[in-house]
C-alpha cells in the first residue's frame, strides 16, 4: 500500500492574551492509499483542528501551526508557499464538513458552484464542465441533477446538501479526503445513504480517506484503522478489528463502554467520572490520569510514550511492560 | 405502575405559512392527530427525524403551545378547559427539560437564583431559609456541590448546566418530566452521566418521564415503552422490548437498522430507505410513509392505515397488519 498521508509531531496552538497556548501536542499518523482512518474523540481533544492543521485552514483564526510536518506523497505540505498549497487543496486533498449550508454559497446556484470548482481547478471549459458536473451529481445518487443546477442551497434538505458537497469535493478527483463529522448534522436514515455513498466512491476510486467523527458506531461501520484523541494526543491506535475487540487505553474503554447499545440489559451506563481538562490547565502527566480508575503514582507524574505492540499503540503506563515488572516486584517485596 | 398519567387523544397542532393572497392556504401539519397515555412512573421514549413533530407534541402536552383539536388530560382533568390560574398549578406538575443547556439557563442569574426563582412564584408561603435547603440539597443530589451555589452558569460545563436544568426541573417536586433531547448536546461520556443521573432521580422521586431523542440507543437504555414517529404521525407504539426485538412498520425497521453498530465484525445489510424525508407542509396522501416504504401498494397511497392493536401493547399503523 502507498503512504499518502504523514503526520510528523504535529503540534498547533491558538494565540490568546497570554501567548500561544498548545492544543495539539506533538502527533503523529499516516493514511495509505484506499484506506478509512478515522479519528475520534470528544469535544475539545483536537480532531477538527488536526484536519485544519493539514489543510492550513487559519486564515482569519487565532490558530497557528507550531512545529511539526505534513508530508503529502513526500512532499512537505508546510513548506509551500500559499499559491501552491491552493493547487493541493481541491485537486489532491478535499475536505468535507459537518455542516453542509456553511460550505454552500448561499445566494449562487448549484451549478454555478459546481462548474466554478470544476473550471478552476480542472482547466475545463464552461460548456464541458457543466456536462461533467451533472455526471457528478449523477455518481452520488442525485435522482434530477439536470433540475439541481438551477436550484439555490436552501432549496435542497440537508441529505442532498451533503451529496452535493462530497459531489463538489470528489468531482476533481482528489487522493485524499478528509471527512471532517459529515454524518452528525443527518438524520440517521439518510447517515446510512451518505455513509454507503463514501463507501461506495472509496471502493471506486481508491483514494484514501481521513474521518473525524465523535460517533464510535460510525467508526466501527466505516473505518479500516482508528486514531483516538484525548486532550490533543494520540492517545491509541489499531485496527477497527482489534479497537473494538480489544481497547487497550482505559480512555477508549470508557468511551466504548458508555455508548448505550440495543439489547444490553444493564441498568447502569458506565460513565468516565470527571470532564475534559482545559488546555489552559492541562494536569501534570497522562492527561487522562485524573479521570482514570487505574491511575498509579507515576501517571500523575509522567507522561506515557505511545508504545506500540504488534501495530497496537497506546499511551498508559498499564502497558508499558518495564513499569509493570518493576509493579510485579513490589508486590512481591510487600508480600 | 399501571395509573394513567397523562394521556392525548388525538392531539392536532398545524402551524399555519404565511402565502399570497391568492394563494392556497397551507400549513405545516407538525402533529397530525395522534393519541397516546403515559403511565404513571414509566418513561415513555418519543423517537423520530428531525421534523416528526416530537418537540411539538412534548410542548403541546405542557401548554406551551395549545392544541388545534383534540384533547389532553392529566391526573384525569381535561387540561383545554383549564383557566389560566389552574394551569398554574398544573404546570407546576409537569416541568421541562431542554436541549441545549446553553440557551436554557439565564446567563445573568447565579446559579442559587435560577433555582429558587420557581419556588418564589408556586411556594410562596416558604420561607428563605427553607427555600436555601430546598436548592442545596436538591442541587446535592443532582451532582453539583454547595460550593458552586453562587456561580453563574458560563462557568460551567456542558454536562454540569444540565444537571442544572435537572435541578430547576425537579425543584417544584412535578410528577411528569418532558425532556426534549437533554443528552443530544453532550459528549457520550457526559451523556453517560446523565442518563445515570435521571434514572436515578426517577426511583427516588416516583417520576415519570417524557423522553424525546432522535437517539435510538439512548432511547433503549431509559425507556420502558416507545413510540415512533414519522411525518407528525404516530406510526407504532410498544413497549421497549417488543420495538426493538420485533418491530412491526417498517418505518421502525429501517430506523433500527440504520443505526451503526459498534461491532466491525458484524456486517449488517441496513434497510436503506431511497428518498428524503417528505416536507410536513405538503405531506403524501394515504400512509405518509409510502414515498419511502420497500412494500407500499396502491391502497398505501390512497388510504390512511388505521391504528391498529396488534396486542395489548403494540400499536401499529401500517396497512400490512390488516386483521
Amino acid at each position: 500500500m502507498t503512504e499518502l498521508l504523514r503526520v510528523k509531531n504535529l503540534r498547533t496552538g491558538f494565540r490568546t492574551e497570554n501567548g500561544l497556548l498548545p492544543v495539539i501536542h506533538g502527533i503523529s499518523f499516516h493514511v495509505n492509499q484506499g484506506e478509512i482512518v478515522g479519528v475520534v474523540g470528544e469535544s475539545g481533544s483536537g480532531k477538527s483542528v488536526t484536519s485544519l492543521s493539514i489543510m492550513r485552514l487559519f486564515h482569519d483564526t487565532p490558530g497557528e501551526i507550531m512545529d511539526g510536518e505534513v508530508l503529502y506523497k513526500g512532499e512537505n505540505l508546510f513548506d509551500l508557499t500559499e499559491k501552491r498549497m491552493k493547487q493541493y487543496r481541491g485537486n489532491e486533498i478535499s475536505m468535507i464538513f459537518q455542516e453542509p449550508m456553511t460550505s454552500l454559497n448561499p445566494v449562487l446556484k448549484i451549478g454555478k458552484q459546481m462548474r466554478e470548482t470544476i473550471e478552476l481547478h480542472l482547466n475545463m471549459p464552461k460548456k464541458e464542465a457543466h456536462q461533467y458536473a451533472i455526471k457528478t451529481l449523477k455518481s452520488v445518487g442525485i435522482p434530477r441533477a439536470e433540475d439541481l443546477m438551477d436550484e439555490y442551497p436552501h432549496q435542497l434538505s440537508g441529505g442532498m446538501r451533503q451529496r452535493v458537497i462530497i459531489a463538489m469535493q470528489i468531482s476533481c478527483n482528489p487522493s485524499l479526503l478528509i471527512a471532517d463529522e459529515p454524518t452528525t448534522a443527518l438524520d440517521v436514515t439518510i447517515q446510512a445513504q451518505i455513509l454507503n455513498l463514501m463507501k461506495e466512491i472509496q471502493v471506486k476510486t481508491n483514494m484514501g480517506i481521513l474521518f473525524i467523527t465523535h460517533d464510535l458506531g460510525v467508526v466501527a461501520e466505516i473505518c479500516d484503522r482508528v486514531i483516538v484523541m484525548y486532550a490533543g494526543k494520540i492517545v491509541e491506535e489499531a485496527t477497527v478489528e482489534e479497537l473494538f475487540a480489544q481497547p487497550k487505553h482505559p480512555y477508549t474503554k470508557g468511551l466504548i463502554e458508555s455508548v448505550p447499545k440495543i439489547g444490553m440489559k444493564s441498568e447502569k451506563l458506565y460513565s468516565i467520572p470527571g470532564t475534559v481538562p482545559n488546555p489552559t490547565n492541562m494536569p501534570k502527566g497522562c492527561k487522562f490520569a485524573p479521570r482514570c480508575e487505574h491511575a498509579m503514582a507515576i501517571c500523575h507524574k509522567k507522561e506515557p510514550a505511545l508504545m506500540t505492540v504488534n501495530h497496537h499503540a497506546t499511551r498508559c503506563w498499564l502497558y508499558d511492560e518495564e513499569m509493570m515488572k518493576d509493579k510485579q516486584g513490589e508486590g512481591m517485596t510487600n508480600g | 405502575m399501571g395509573d394513567i398519567l397523562i394521556e392525548a387523544t388525538n392531539i392536532k397542532k398545524h402551524f399555519p405559512l404565511k402565502r399570497g393572497w391568492f394563494e392556497e392556504k397551507r400549513a405545516v401539519r407538525a402533529v397530525d392527530g395522534i393519541s397516546f397515555q403515559i403511565k404513571k412512573g414509566e418513561t415513555f421514549g418519543l423517537v423520530g427525524e428531525s421534523g416528526c413533530g416530537k418537540s411539538t407534541t412534548g410542548r403541546l402536552l405542557n401548554g406551551l403551545i395549545p392544541v388545534d383539536s383534540g384533547e389532553i388530560t392529566f391526573k384525569g382533568k381535561d387540561l383545554s378547559k383549564l383557566s389560566r390560574k389552574e394551569w398554574k398549578k398544573y404546570r407546576q406538575k409537569m416541568q421541562m427539560v431542554f436541549q441545549d443547556p446553553f440557551a436554557s439557563l439565564s446567563p445573568r442569574m447565579k446559579i442559587k437564583d435560577i433555582l429558587k426563582e420557581p419556588l418564589d412564584i408556586h411556594f410562596k408561603q416558604m420561607n428563605s431559609k427553607e427555600k436555601d435547603t430546598l436548592v442545596m440539597n436538591l442541587l446535592e443530589k443532582c451532582g453539583i456541590s454547595e460550593f458552586h451555589l453562587n456561580k453563574y452558569p458560563h462557568e460551567f460545563s456542558g454536562g454540569q448546566r444540565q444537571r442544572i436544568g435537572i435541578a430547576r426541573a425537579l425543584i417544584l417536586q412535578p410528577d411528569l418530566i418532558i425532556a426534549d433531547e437533554p443528552v443530544s448536546a453532550l459528549d457520550v461520556s457526559i451523556q453517560s452521566q446523565i442518563l445515570n443521573l435521571m434514572k436515578d432521580l426517577q426511583k427516588e422521586f416516583d417520576l415519570t418521564y417524557l423522553f424525546i431523542s432522535h437517539d435510538l440507543s439512548v432511547v433503549e437504555h431509559i425507556s420502558d415503552r416507545v413510540g415512533v414517529m414519522y411525518l407528525g404521525d404516530l406510526v407504532e407504539v410498544a413497549t421497549k422490548e417488543k420495538i426493538f426485538t420485533d418491530p412491526k412498520h417498517p418505518y421502525t425497521q429501517a430506523l433500527l437498522s440504520s443505526i451503526p453498530q459498534m461491532d466491525p465484525t458484524v456486517k449488517r445489510e441496513p434497510i436503506i430507505l431511497s428518498g428524503e424525508i417528505p416536507s410536513a407542509d405538503n405531506p403524501p396522501t394515504g400512509c405518509k410513509f409510502h414515498t419511502r416504504c420497500p412494500f407500499a401498494t396502491d391502497e398505501c397511497k390512497q388510504k390512511v392505515p388505521d391504528k391498529q392493536n396488534i396486542d395489548d401493547d403494540q400499536m401499529v399503523a401500517c396497512h400490512l397488519y390488516k386483521s
